[in-house]
């Protein structure tokens, strides 16, 4: 199946809900237009039963078939330290808090400057600290990346980026050409910039 | 357990698919934690099939409802529940909200709800919080299994009826065939359970280890939607209880609305308190701990609606579903508890603060005060439970006990609620909280000293004269030294009559600090930016959508709190009246013009026609009315006539109407400012979406994933307005058109006696309690029931016998028992029941201090930082500075 594939159907299975929606309350109106209240209710059980079925169906296939693909449970934010973005988060909170009092003039001048360069500093430390937790990450993905220029095995689906750390066959990574940051081998945009990587991938299969 | 025959059609159907909903919840439930353990190798395809599965379940759920709601339509009477709550004549609107009209239904609404909720949020979950989402599902699971159990074993509502099915039903009780008791239960639900979602999310932070602000982030749009809903559903239910109840208040303190409310003040609490959290990472057991209580307390409070525990109006059925109950609650307690207990290491934070002088450390009170009114009302609502249990005494709380002590606490937060808007985040200088705090403190102390001086001409005396709830000397004692003695029940009437000034000068500080807020936000941008005044205040919002939302909530609650004072005003009169007769009440004159009827298909409407005068002029033509349903003639409606103003409401209830002389028995209240409960709330919602409102530009630069949970909450906010709408356009009261006459209910008052109560009899009626059973224990003085009427002409004669008030309470007390009491003596054990909270909250306003102080003092020593960053602060570094200011940027 190739990345497109992938994406379309993705791309649909976002929409399943609503569309399903939207079809049965279609369906509804004039149901109850013509047939009345009772009638409708009827529409809505029949409907809920045939999802029920069809999503039972889906799920216990899911759960039964090994080799059916999962949810992708990799994080986000894996490798981030998460008490570190929190204290960076933290510090540029405090930053626009006050930034916004004194706007106002709830906060004077001198209490101010001082806030600031303490926060300044608290959302320094933190941001350094986080890239020097990235800095073997960001090795390990540009070594990542220079096994993708060689054909190797499809990534297992839904494999998790520490399995691929330790695993012999990593997954792939695409490095965004505008931000560096590494994305999944079928990401269509990079995750961090939002610029457009897919179109580097096109010999993925 | 029921017996069903499986050629029973529907009935059987119905208890299939909830059978069927009961396996699937736990066999998704099974999924989710084999997905949550085993995150690596089969863990994302179990989870995706628990995702799918969950959704099952939920389609279960709502075809089970669709079942039920059939059988109703279809007037299937096989289905008890059905033939209980329904009968062939109610029109489509009523036959729906029969739905959660009973308990065995209501529990299945709970569950249906919920299942909403849980496929919003696996849908919403799909491709985020992925570490969190399997817990997420079978913690929603394991609540959806608890009420699939309680109605599969207990209250099952396609339980068949016993002989067969009758040819027609009993019809819903006719109190709940009522525009507000139709979508009040629904929003209250709604509120109730939405906080199941947060609830979630922090039980699958505490067992992942994922305890940064994460989860806080991810339920903060939930958290709102909840709680929004709680006060709407709150807010409903008192507009209910003005249109319905007939006794001219809109909160009875009933243990059941106790219970609705208790949710709101810990999520409230958590709304202000997470503020902290996110800005400092302290104060992370707190919040875990108020979700985790708010959903306790949810659950708590269906206990005390559907368990039948503490009798009252709402408690409508009995049944043995409270030890069901019971368990899932004991459970939940050491749940969570353990849970918390095994993560308290990860939970600890390094706490500081600025300065004591900042909001942050004002947040801290705030939810103090919030707490402790909480524990306040949880206590009062089991104590009468407690005293049975442990003493075998059976008491009564009532309102006046809420009243008297509520009322000067809830001031206290009003002006910790002021202060703190006043407060700048992270620390104040005294110049600048001076200037701050000038103009609102200038402005209520000129109202209040108006109300002092000028009151009693406007109508609203300073002092008004309550009656104390206890008249009991208490002797304080260090050992054997006699310390001083105390009348707590006089010193704090004395307290509550003086408070009406403090309350309109709180009032018009909060209203003043927030207005002065909202202006400096505006000048400070039009002078910044060079924007025009409304350009300015459309951006300043739209740019800090949780501040001004907060602050637009904070207006809604200043006008509710205006409203509440405004019931210290409350004037009544009630007289029986010969057509033609005159009634005074307040500044009008009610004159009684005949009755008149009307027949419905399934009613009688039975009208009071009178014309209201107001200085000599008429005022208006209000119809009070009593509606008698012919599938429940000994339940008689009354149907008040209210005629709204700003500054007061002219309340008219015709208690009763004789059949032969045409005399009508009509009580009329004034009630001041009641209508700015309703505006208040109306702003307190607008608020509440101007915070919830998603941010298009934001959604828009976070490209990590796509968010689907602003389009929920856009279509939630739109229904909301609808909702709000409908509220508005019907709080004009409905006026109906008479047409032939006939007579029900005779009254027994002698003709045309205008009875404003004596101070004796008001202080005699408002110690005593209604104990005719039908009603909900209304004071003996409020109830407008034939019972209270009987008891109040037999108790007005022996006052005017010269008897005094004690012989009187203390024969009703020996017939009716000691719950026949508004409030329970002041002796004893009992001194407890307020003892402990007031305790609580002296003991918690010390702490809140101390914790302060201590956090504000450790942040000159916390600069050097935790983490081993190198050389953090050897030269002055630069290299960082662009990369926060685009961050700062970015997020502005």
């Amino acid at each position: 199946m190739t990345t497109e594939h992938i994406e379309g159907r993705d791309e649909l299975a976002r929409h399943v809900p609503w569309i399903a929606v939207a079809l049965v309350v279609a369906v509804a109106i004039p149901v109850g237009i013509l047939r009345g209240a009772p009638s409708v209710v009827l529409w809505l059980a029949f409907t809920a039963l045939a999802s029920a079925v069809l999503l039972f169906w889906e799920a216990l296939r899911t759960a039964l078939d090994p080799t059916s693909a999962g949810d992708a449970m990799d994080l986000d934010d894996e490798g981030v330290p998460a008490e570190l973005e929190t204290r960076k988060k933290a510090a540029l909170q405090a930053l626009r808090d006050i930034e916004f009092e004194r706007s106002i003039g709830r906060l004077s001048e001198d209490d101010f400057k001082a806030l600031e360069v303490k926060y300044r500093d608290e959302a320094r430390a933190a941001m350094r600290a986080i890239d020097e937790g990235l800095g073997p990450w960001l090795a390990r993905a540009e070594a990542l990346l220079a096994t993708v220029e060689s054909p190797a095995e499809p990534p297992a689906a839904g494999a998790s980026e520490k399995a691929a750390a330790d695993a012999p066959a990593p997954r792939r990574e695409v490095v965004c050409a505008k931000c560096e940051a590494a994305n999944d081998d079928d990401a269509v945009f990079c995750k961090k910039c939002g610029a457009r990587v897919a179109a580097e991938v096109s010999d993925a299969t | 357990m029921d017996t069903v025959s499986f050629d029973a059609g529907i009935p059987a159907f119905g208890t299939g698919v909830l059978y069927a909903f009961l396996v699937t919840a736990a066999f998704s439930f099974a999924l989710a934690v084999l997905a949550g353990v085993s995150p690596q190798g089969s863990g994302p395809r179990l989870l995706r099939a628990a995702r799918l599965s969950a959704l099952g379940t939920c389609a279960l759920i709502g075809l089970d409802v669709m079942t039920l709601l059939y059988g109703f339509l279809s007037h299937d009477f096989r289905i008890r529940y059905v033939a209980h709550y329904s009968d062939r004549s109610m029109p489509l609107q009523y036959l729906i909200a029969a739905l959660w009209g009973g308990q065995d239904g209501s529990l299945l609404w709970w569950a249906f709800l919920l299942s909403l909720y849980t496929s919003a949020c696996v849908l919403w979950l799909k491709g985020r919080y992925k570490e969190l989402a399997p817990w997420i599902i079978a913690t929603l699971m394991a609540v959806v299994m608890f009420f699939g159990v309680l109605m599969a074993f207990s209250a099952n509502p396609f339980a068949a009826t016993f002989g067969g099915a009758p040819p027609d039903g009993e019809g819903l009780n006719p109190s709940l065939q009522n525009f507000y008791m139709a979508i009040h239960p629904p929003s209250l639900y709604v509120g109730f359970v939405g906080c199941a979602v947060p609830f979630a999310f922090a039980v699958a932070a505490l067992i992942t280890g994922r305890l940064n602000e994460e989860w806080v982030l991810a339920t903060r749009r939930w958290v709102l939607f909840a709680w929004m809903f709680l006060s709407i559903g709150n807010i409903l239910g008192m507009l209910w209880a003005y249109e319905e109840l007939g006794w001219g208040g809109f909160w009875a303190w009933d243990p059941v609305e106790n219970a609705a409310c208790l949710p709101w003040w810990t999520l409230t609490a958590y709304l202000h308190s997470v503020m902290i959290q996110e800005r400092r990472g302290f104060l992370k057991v707190w919040n875990v701990s108020l979700v985790l209580g708010s959903f306790f307390l949810t659950i708590f409070g269906t206990f005390l609606t559907r368990s039948g525990l503490i009798s009252s109006v709402h408690a409508f059925a009995q049944s043995d579903i409270g030890i069901y109950f019971v368990y899932f609650m004991g459970f939940l307690a050491v749940f969570c508890t353990g849970l918390i207990v095994w993560r308290l290491p990860k939970l600890q934070s390094q706490s500081q603060i600025d300065s004591v002088w900042s909001r942050e450390a004002m947040f801290v009170a705030n939810n103090w005060m919030l707490l402790g009114i909480c524990v306040f009302i949880l206590l009062a609502t089991t104590w009468p439970k407690v005293s049975e249990w442990l003493w075998d005494e059976r008491l009564t709380v009532g309102a006046s006990f809420y009243n008297a002590w509520l009322s000067p606490i809830g001031l206290v937060l009003f002006t910790v609620v002021g202060v703190g808007t006043l407060t700048p985040w992270r620390k104040a200088s005294p110049r600048l909280l001076l200037e701050a705090f000038r103009g609102p403190v200038g402005m209520g102390l000129t109202v209040g000293l108006v109300h002092v001086f000028f009151g009693r001409r406007l109508g609203f005396a300073p002092v008004v004269s309550c009656d104390p709830i206890y008249d009991v000397v208490t002797h304080v004692r260090l050992g054997s030294l006699q310390l001083f003695d105390v009348n707590v029940g006089r010193s704090l009437a004395w307290l509550d009559g003086h408070l009406p000034p403090f309350a309109t000068g709180l009032f018009a500080f909060n209203v003043t600090a927030l207005a002065q807020e909202f202006y400096r936000g505006v000048s400070a941008r039009m002078r910044a930016k060079s924007e025009s005044a409304p350009v300015a205040l459309t951006r300043l919002v739209s740019k800090n959508r949780r501040r001004y939302g907060g602050y637009i909530v904070h207006v809604g609650f200043a006008l509710m709190m205006l409203g509440w004072m405004g019931a210290a005003y409350r004037q009544e009169a009630e007289a029986s009246l010969a057509p033609g007769q005159t009634l005074r009440v307040g500044d009008y004159t009610l004159r009684y013009e005949g009755p008149s009827m009307r027949r419905t298909p399934d009613k009688r409407e039975v009208y009071a026609r009178i014309t209201a005068l107001r200085g000599g002029r008429e005022f208006a033509r209000v119809q009070p009315a009593r509606f008698v349903y012919t599938a429940r003639p000994d339940m008689p409606t009354t149907e008040v006539s209210i005629t709204s103003r700003p500054a007061e409401d002219l309340y008219v209830v015709m208690a009763s109407l004789n059949n032969e002389t045409h005399v009508a028995h009509i009580k009329g209240f004034v009630n001041p400012l009641t209508i700015w409960i309703w505006i208040g709330g109306i702003v307190l919602v607008l608020g509440v979406m101007t915070a919830m409102w998603p941010d298009a530009s934001k959604i828009a630069a976070r490209a990590v994933a796509p968010k689907r949970a602003p389009l929920a909450a856009n279509a939630a906010g739109l229904a909301l307005l609808a909702l709000a709408g409908g509220g508005v356009a019907l709080l004009a009261p409905s006026e109906a058109s008479a047409q032939s006459s006939e007579h029900v209910v005779s009254g027994g008052m002698p003709v045309g006696v205008a009875e404003n109560f004596t101070p004796a009899e008001h202080h005699l009626f408002d110690q005593l309690l209604c104990m005719c059973g039908g009603c909900q224990r209304l004071p003996l003085g409020t109830c407008a029931c034939d019972f209270a009427e009987r008891q109040r002409n037999m108790m007005r004669g022996r006052l005017a016998s010269g008897e005094v008030e004690g012989a009187i309470i203390s024969d009703y007390v020996t017939r009716y028992g000691q719950e026949a009491l508004s409030v329970p003596p002041d002796r004893g054990h009992n001194k407890a029941l307020y003892i402990l909270p007031v305790a609580a909250l002296a003991a918690g306003a010390g702490l809140v201090i101390f914790l302060a102080r201590k956090w504000a003092r450790r942040a000159p020593a916390g600069e050097a930082k935790p983490d081993a960053v190198p050389a953090p602060n050897a030269k002055p570094d630069t290299t960082y500075d662009a990369r926060i200011d685009e961050e700062l940027r970015g997020d502005d």
